[in-house]
């Protein structure tokens, strides 16, 4: 049965209004921030891989004459020119190195966080009832302590080493993305998609796979960029409490936190590790808020359409 | 034209619904009895076109008769199956040959998959019907069945026109090739003149498959054009139901004569003044939660008596298939 | 032919969107005109750009991203167009009323209706609280919603559909405005409220002597409410008159073949004959006539230059159509 017979025609209408599907490489080159953060954190990887390797010598090297020089000056050599600290450790060796440490242990507390998050409160939302209920109310209380009050308790009754630190950071962050999970899977549960799938006969798993985890997962990645900044400082915090990373093995927060008594007199000591977990917070968070845009087909077109014309 | 009668035959229908009934509990702990002993059959290759207005549980009986909700009460048939007594093995494939297209075009697919993707889940669901190599010409030939383009197969939802989506939704529907298809007010959103088009294709897809539909609307002028048999709801019950003819031209319930008459007409053939009385109701419609007692439309009802509020009027057929349920139905013409 | 300067008039208004990425030419030269107390409707589909028009003519669309490109607005006799917004919002709020699809919407939800139909009185500096309370409870009753002063101090979500547009109805017509612009009143309705509802608003028309604007894509209601019609496509006007004799013998393809494709429920046999294709993209206007992709009639002149609005006469009515073969058309309709 020919479009004709129906007198439906007017496809060369339809066809002016599709644009063509450029490729993602594409779409990133046109949007200039989120390609400054793609290769920014292609670097930060880049440093996670291969850093220690690189530069541990010049992270773990004394160099007492050359204690506390401030940035800026080439003298010591091109690995100072960041300054260096008070034993006279490069600060840019000392940067790259304890990369790998941050990223490591932020990147699997939030993805811990996320996936446990995510699934239970999907299985919150979706199924409710008994299950749903004592999740949510083991959320709330989770959620109830102030969690670096629960971390300090936890890592000074148990031994304060890396597991323990990324699980106890995991589990103090899981709420946001339970409750956020939930939420979401009530409000699509409700939708006329949702019911339709539900009339074809899909059952549970095939309208969690297929309708609802495509729509929560880009939500609760968007709050792992949040949490990513979040988790840095907290473990920060621990280090500096003398219960997160334990020296000689190093990281951002660590060197915050040893430079905060030196502020006055070596202020970079303190600044460039803030400034690199910022750096890395942001552009994780630009690059997540472009690949949310590129992922929902309905959105997509704001990336593709051609620049006006200046 | 064949009538509903000619259609039906010989043959046992194809659906046979018995005093269904469904009662929400809605906040505060009212009751609202959204459908009342509901009964009908549907022929094979016949249309049951379902008419009244909101809260009158049309919508709620298609939802129930596709189990996206429980019955309260009462029992349905799909050829001689045992609809609500099914367990989830058994409704699984009872699905297949019973489908339903939703009103809004717009959010009844998911605007995140492809229209390949939305036309081929119910394969994914019921694996076996059409093997992964033939999907993708399957596809195409539902979207030409429907009147769109093979190469609209990769597009994505919010690329369509309202029009376009409704027959992406038909064809989805159809991809399980059921026998029956309800359609809960497939073209209330769309504009008018593409409501033609996709009435057009319901009653071709029709004509070619011999599929039934129950087809839900409060726009009486498309239910008539499209059904063999219309049913009138008020207030969660069947008050009229008949052949299209019967009642089109010879309503017998008061509530059919008033949304007949309450129809805004393109006549204008007729002279200015005069015309057909218009008869407009008074008040709204009661809420479902609290409906008067008896006869349920008797408070906008201008031949109400005592009797229509202490006596429910039972569903009565009369010669010729007609039923009405009223204690004092109009009479003929 | 009314010698009587109309009271809305509105002149080859233009109106376009720009949305950074493209222009969407939303009006492209409407033409129309309501005289004092005649029901006029404006009759087009979705995307015709009635709703435009009506926004327009009370200057509700924000500047950027719209813009009106072209035309004249005259309410009457005052040019609405070239006056301070101030003052338009002066002399609209006064003489013009506006009734919206969606009550629910268009009415506060966190105030009671008595409340904001009194603050419209409050507003023109009407009266003593008291006074303006007295007022709205008459009016809330002269609209038809029973117990008028109990539900005074009802909220919006309180009512059903039909009595939330009466209540919004009860807002417009409170100062007893010149015109009433009703935009999709009864879309939203049931049948039989809809039908109170028109009838409330012909009332309303006849006890104050008001011209209504009807926006609407429903033929039925057109056909028993309105007077006059201009028929809308694709930002035109590509046709008006009175109602009775376009709707019984259309000049343009584009009314004909609207009305061809509207189910009469008569009978199963005539089958719907849709309108082939889909409205054009407002951004990318095909050239000449924007009806002739889809138009059974179209020739080559058609795909070259856009039509203009001649006047002309059928069966004794003027009308003005926007086709360069109005009377083919005329022939070809078979009644």
């Amino acid at each position: 049965m020919s479009a004709k017979a129906h007198g439906l025609g007017g496809r060369a209408a339809d066809d002016a209004q599709i644009r063509r599907r450029l490729p993602w490489w594409r779409l990133l080159l046109r949007d200039r921030f989120a390609l400054l953060a793609g290769l920014w954190l292609a670097l930060l990887v880049l440093c996670v891989v291969v850093g220690p390797e690189l530069l541990g010598d010049a992270a773990t090297a004394l160099n007492l004459r050359a204690r506390n020089t401030a940035p800026g000056s080439l003298e010591t050599g091109w690995l100072s020119v960041l300054g260096t600290d008070v034993l006279g450790r490069s600060m840019l060796a000392r940067l790259v190195v304890a990369a790998r440490n941050t990223l490591l242990v932020a990147a699997s507390a939030v993805l811990i966080a996320l996936v446990g998050g995510g699934v239970l409160g999907m299985i919150a939302g979706y199924a409710g009832g008994r299950a749903g209920s004592l999740i949510m109310r083991t959320a709330d209380v989770l959620q109830s302590f102030p969690s670096l009050l629960t971390a300090v308790v936890v890592l000074y009754v148990l031994e304060p080493s890396v597991a323990n630190l990324v699980l106890i950071l995991a589990v103090t962050r899981l709420p946001v993305y339970v409750r956020v999970a939930r939420a979401e899977v009530l409000e699509i549960r409700e939708r006329l998609f949702v019911q339709a799938s539900l009339a074809l006969g899909g059952g549970r798993s095939h309208v969690l796979r297929r309708h609802i985890a495509p729509i929560v997962v880009p939500t609760l990645l968007t709050i792992l960029t949040v949490e990513f900044a979040v988790v840095m400082l907290a473990e920060s915090s621990l280090s500096f409490l003398g219960i997160g990373i334990q020296p000689p093995e190093i990281t951002w927060g660590l060197m915050v936190a040893q430079g905060r008594n030196h502020l006055s007199a070596a202020w970079w000591l303190s600044f460039f590790p803030g400034l690199a977990i910022m750096l890395a917070a942001m552009s994780a968070n630009v690059l997540s808020s472009w690949l949310r845009t590129v992922s929902d087909p309905s959105q997509r077109w704001r990336l593709e359409a051609p620049r006006a014309p200046r | 034209m064949r009538t509903g009668a000619e259609v039906a035959g010989a043959h046992a229908p194809v659906l046979r619904v018995e005093g269904l009934a469904k009662h929400f509990r809605a906040a505060r702990g009212a009751l609202v009895r959204a459908v009342q002993e509901v009964s009908f059959e549907l022929a094979r290759g016949e249309t049951l076109g379902v008419v009244g207005e909101s809260g009158c549980g049309k919508s709620t009986v298609a939802r129930t008769l596709m189990r996206l909700e429980e019955p309260t009460a009462g029992r349905a048939w799909l050829d001689g199956d045992d609809l609500f007594a099914m367990g989830p093995q058994a409704l699984r494939a009872a699905r297949r040959r019973m489908q339903i297209v939703f009103q809004d075009p717009y959010a009844s697919l998911n605007p995140r998959m492809s229209v390949a993707e939305i036309i081929a889940e119910p394969w994914d669901i019921h694996p076996g019907i059409v093997p992964r190599a033939k999907r993708r010409e399957r596809v195409s030939e539902l979207l030409d069945s429907v009147g769109l383009s093979p190469d609209h197969a990769e597009r994505y939802p919010h690329q369509f026109s309202g029009g376009q989506l409704q027959r992406i939704g038909v064809a989805r529907a159809m991809a399980l090739q059921p026998e029956v298809l309800i359609c809960d007010e497939p073209v209330s959103a769309l504009d008018v003149s593409v409501q033609a088009q996709v009435v057009n294709l319901l009653e071709e897809i029709q004509a070619r498959h011999s599929i039934a539909y129950i087809f839900i609307a409060h726009d009486l002028a498309v239910v008539r054009h499209l059904s063999h048999r219309i049913a009138v709801m008020y207030l969660g019950r069947i008050v009229e139901m008949g052949t299209q003819q019967q009642i089109s031209n010879a309503p017998r319930h008061p509530y059919t004569k008033a949304l007949l008459s309450a129809e805004p007409r393109l006549d204008f053939d007729r002279p200015d003044g005069a015309g057909v009385r218009r008869i407009i109701l008074r008040g709204e419609v009661p809420s479902p939660a609290d409906p008067p007692s008896g006869c349920h439309f008797r408070t906008r009802c201008w031949k109400a008596t005592e009797r229509c509020a202490r006596e429910v009027p039972a569903l009565r057929a009369e010669p010729g298939g007609h039923q009405v349920a009223c204690h004092f139905p109009e009479a003929d013409g | 032919m009314s010698t009587a300067p109309a009271l809305l008039e509105v002149r080859d208004l233009r109106v376009e969107f720009h949305t950074g990425l493209e222009v969407v030419h939303a009006v492209n030269g409407a033409t129309f005109s309501v005289a004092r107390g005649e029901t006029a409707a404006v009759l087009g589909e979705s995307g015709c750009g009635k709703s435009v028009t009506a926004a327009s003519i009370m200057r509700l669309l924000p500047q950027p991203p719209a813009r009106i490109a072209g035309g004249s607005i005259h309410f009457d006799g005052d040019d609405v167009l070239a006056m301070p917004k101030r003052r338009w919002r002066q002399i609209a709020g006064r003489h013009i009323g506006m009734v919206f699809q969606d009550a629910l919407s268009s009415l506060n939800p966190v105030f009671s209706v008595g409340w904001q139909i009194a603050e419209t009185f409050r507003v023109h500096g009407e009266g003593s609280a008291r006074e303006r309370r007295v007022r709205a409870i008459e009016l809330l009753d002269h609209v038809g919603i029973p117990a008028a002063a109990r539900r005074y101090r009802d909220y919006p979500h309180q009512f059903s559909g039909g009595m939330r547009q009466r209540v919004m109805i009860a807002m417009a017509v409170a100062m007893q405005p010149r015109l009433l612009i009703a935009d999709e009143p009864t879309t939203a309705l049931d049948v039989t409220i809809q039908a109170q509802i028109m009838e409330l608003l012909e009332r309303l028309r006849a006890e104050l002597g008001m011209a209504i604007v009807l926006i609407t894509h429903d033929l039925g209601v057109v056909s028993e409410a309105a007077a006059r019609v201009a028929v809308m496509y694709a930002g035109r006007v590509v046709e008006s008159g009175p109602t009775r004799e376009i709707l019984r013998r259309p000049a343009h393809p584009y009314t004909q073949a609207l009305l061809r494709s509207v189910p009469t429920g008569r009978s199963r046999a005539d089958k719907l004959r849709p309108i082939v294709g889909s409205p054009p993209d407002l951004a990318r206007l095909p050239a000449g006539c924007a009806f002739h992709p889809r138009c059974e009639h179209a020739r080559e002149r058609c795909m070259q230059r856009s039509p203009v609005a001649q006047a002309c006469t059928v069966a004794g009515a003027a009308r003005t159509v926007e086709c360069h073969f109005p009377l083919e058309v005329l022939g070809a309709h078979g009644g």
